[in-house]
């Protein structure tokens, strides 16, 4: 039985390439047996063998289904066994899962993205996408905040991005070192200083609770309403179909209703940000 | 609706037992226990149930561990075995309820669960009106009756002198079609005698809640709802030592979590689990949407009488009282509702 009506089958991948992004995330890029094609914002559950699944969103772009790049910080037992895997190595992938950005809800208007550590890998790829057709936005805000400057992950993209037309990239770290000439504090800092047309305006989010909690708050303060605010919500996840029962948010599986949500949806719910 | 003579009963059972897997409960104490019947049965000694079994109807379609990913090509779901016509008997209403919300879950949403389903798909149900109660049953104060109205393939309703046979569905038809010879038509006055039994049996346990102190009428999901805060969730999880057992014991409860063998690599199993446990919750960097206890404890009774009233609009708490029995810190669900209700 193959994994077209056995949902819990992952499709097995290899590993074509790992880019060293900090010394505690890499980025992966796999390239699955048969193609997965999803869209930016959705999930996938990454198998890493003898060591278990876990979920994360891919960073790459979602027009390319051969390939998938997934960003990944090592944080405990899959993760860190990932890290030690090499190219070359089989890893599995099921999915896509859940929801995705509402690009079409971005079109024709200044879209603030606001990312904190490795939260930049599924806006990335959200980046990516809307990129490829920079002319349907009006402006594209990007603030991102990293712990240090060595835990900057697209290092790599920070010239070409901050060059696009109608991009505007804004990063700040932390804690800062001797080298470090850029902003010093958190992101929500940043956010202070925007100009804004905010009746044109959504804001998509995602990083570390604690950040998206504070982020959410200053947006909120800065006038965002509740609906304009699109967050990636992150809870403990099995099965990614809305049948374990570990995601439950209210009366939503954030697997299934998420983990884009938005944050009207959400609010009144107790616990949201733990 | 049809009419089985008491003499009868077993030879229906051990004609079915040729074709089919059966479990009928049998005594165990002063309980029953769901048993497999074959040939080897005494059939003469199968008694009829007069309430819900030790084990839940769920263990049946959705086992404690299962292989769902092997190391070839995937794994089929469920073994051949399994997915042998399995005839359950002596179901009763509350483990009816609990299949709907499994089913729900299973078998709705993004994709159907297809070792959940096959199971679903060769089991009958031939459920049974209760005809006493335990100290620990609630279903009427939950929204049930203690006599299936829904769910069931086959119901048996015992009167004198035999039990009523009804189908509800072409899967208990054609189990039933096969016994035609066992099968008489009821007289009015049976029927009268099924209807009477039943208002025997719910006015005898709602005197019996009475006495205990649960008043009918409760307002569970109210309750629940307006009592987010209160410190009753602390003290209770006082004496929760996390061992699972009201989960596991649930007709209900289905939560599940995945876990991949370390040597046969590819090979994943799905084994129960319990939002009761500290790591049910926990994502990387060691956040936990319910770090403490009590927040687990209220989670249970949040899903049980909120969640699945949203979304399903049932009671997830079927009334069985099986986690009443099981929680050695002797935590009461209807003592917990009646308290926040004070
Ligand atoms: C929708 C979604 C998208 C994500 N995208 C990314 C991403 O792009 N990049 C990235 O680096 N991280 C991402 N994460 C976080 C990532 O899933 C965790 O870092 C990972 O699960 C940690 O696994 P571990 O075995 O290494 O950690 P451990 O701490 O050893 O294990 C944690 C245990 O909890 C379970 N668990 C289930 N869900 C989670 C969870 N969300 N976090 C932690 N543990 C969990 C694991 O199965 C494991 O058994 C995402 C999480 C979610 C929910
Ligand atoms: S919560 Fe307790 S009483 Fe309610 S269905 Fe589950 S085991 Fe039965
Ligand atoms: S809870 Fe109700 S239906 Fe279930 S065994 Fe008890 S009396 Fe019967
Ligand atoms: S991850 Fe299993 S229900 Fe959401």
């Amino acid at each position: 039985m193959s994994s077209i009506n056995n949902p819990y089958y992952p499709i097995r991948a290899k590993i074509e390439k790992i880019i060293t992004e900090t010394p505690t995330i890499k980025t992966f890029v796999v390239r699955p047996e048969t193609p997965i094609t999803f869209k930016t914002g959705q999930f996938v559950e990454l198998t890493v063998p003898g060591a278990g699944e876990a979920p994360f969103t891919p960073s790459s772009s979602p027009s390319i289904s051969e390939t998938m790049e997934i960003t990944i910080m090592a944080v405990g037992c899959a993760t860190k066994r990932l890290h030690a895997m090499v190219e070359g190595d089989e890893v599995g992938v099921r999915g896509p899962y859940g929801t995705a950005y509402a690009v079409d809800e971005l079109k024709g208007r200044e879209v603030l993205i606001v990312g904190g550590g490795v939260g930049l890998a599924p806006l990335r790829s959200l980046l990516l996408t809307l990129f490829a057709e920079i002319e349907q936005y009006k402006k594209i805000i990007l603030r991102y905040g990293a712990r240090t400057p060595e835990d900057i992950v697209y290092k790599y993209h920070i010239d070409e991005w901050q060059k696009k037309e109608k991009v505007d990239y804004v990063l700040t770290v932390d804690k800062g070192n001797e080298s470090w000439k850029g902003n010093v504090g958190l992101v929500t800092k940043l956010l202070d200083a925007l100009r804004l047309d905010l009746k044109n305006s959504k804001a998509v989010v995602c990083g570390p609770p604690i950040m998206m909690k504070f982020t959410t708050l200053k947006l909120l303060e800065i006038g965002y309403t509740p609906a304009d605010i699109y967050l990636s919500m992150e809870k403990n996840m099995s099965c990614g179909l809305g049948k374990c029962g570990h995601c439950r948010l209210g009366t939503y599986y954030v697997c299934e209703d998420g983990p884009v949500m938005r944050y009207d949806m959400i609010k009144d719910f107790r616990g949201v940000w733990e | 609706m049809h009419f089985v003579t008491q003499p009868d009963y077993p030879q229906l059972w051990e004609r079915l037992s040729e074709e089919c897997r059966l479990l009928h409960p049998v005594c165990s104490g002063d309980d029953y226990s769901m048993s497999p019947v074959d040939k080897k049965t005494d059939f003469e000694s199968l008694i009829f149930n007069a309430y819900r079994a030790i084990e839940p109807a769920k263990m049946f379609l959705f086992p404690v561990k299962e292989v769902v990913c092997g190391e070839e090509e995937g794994e089929q779901p469920a073994s051949k075995e399994n997915q042998k016509k399995t005839v359950i008997i002596g179901v009763k209403a509350c483990d009816l309820r609990s299949i709907k919300v499994l089913d729900h879950v299973f078998l709705s949403g993004v994709c159907e669960d297809p070792f959940y389903k096959a199971f679903r798909e060769a089991t009958v149900f031939v459920s049974s009106d209760c005809s006493g109660y335990k100290d620990v049953c609630f279903c009427t104060w939950v929204g049930l009756n203690p006599f299936p109205e829904e769910g069931f393939d086959v119901n048996i309703s015992p009167i004198s002198g035999g039990y009523l046979f009804e189908t509800a569905t072409d899967k208990g038809q054609e189990l039933i079609g096969k016994v035609k010879k066992f099968l008489a038509e009821p007289t009015q006055a049976q029927l009268d005698q099924r209807e009477a039994n039943r208002k025997k049996t719910i006015e005898g346990l709602n005197k019996q809640m009475r006495e205990q102190g649960f008043t009918p009428g409760l307002d569970h999901e109210r309750v629940i709802r307006d009592n987010f805060d209160s410190e009753i969730w602390e003290r209770e999880a006082e004496r929760c030592v996390e061992c699972g057992a009201c989960n596991f014991t649930c007709p209900s409860c289905h939560c599940f979590f995945f876990s991949d063998d370390k040597q046969k690599v590819w090979t994943r199993e799905k084994n129960w689990d319990s939002c009761q446990y500290k790591r049910y919750a926990r994502v990387a960097g060691g956040g936990n949407a319910r770090q403490m206890l009590a927040e687990r404890l209220r989670h249970r009774y949040i899903c049980k009488f909120n969640f699945y009233k949203d979304i399903l609009d049932v009671y997830a708490c079927t009334g069985c009282g099986r986690c009443v029995e099981a929680c050695i810190g002797g935590i009461d669900i209807r003592k917990v509702a009646n308290e926040l209700n004070k």
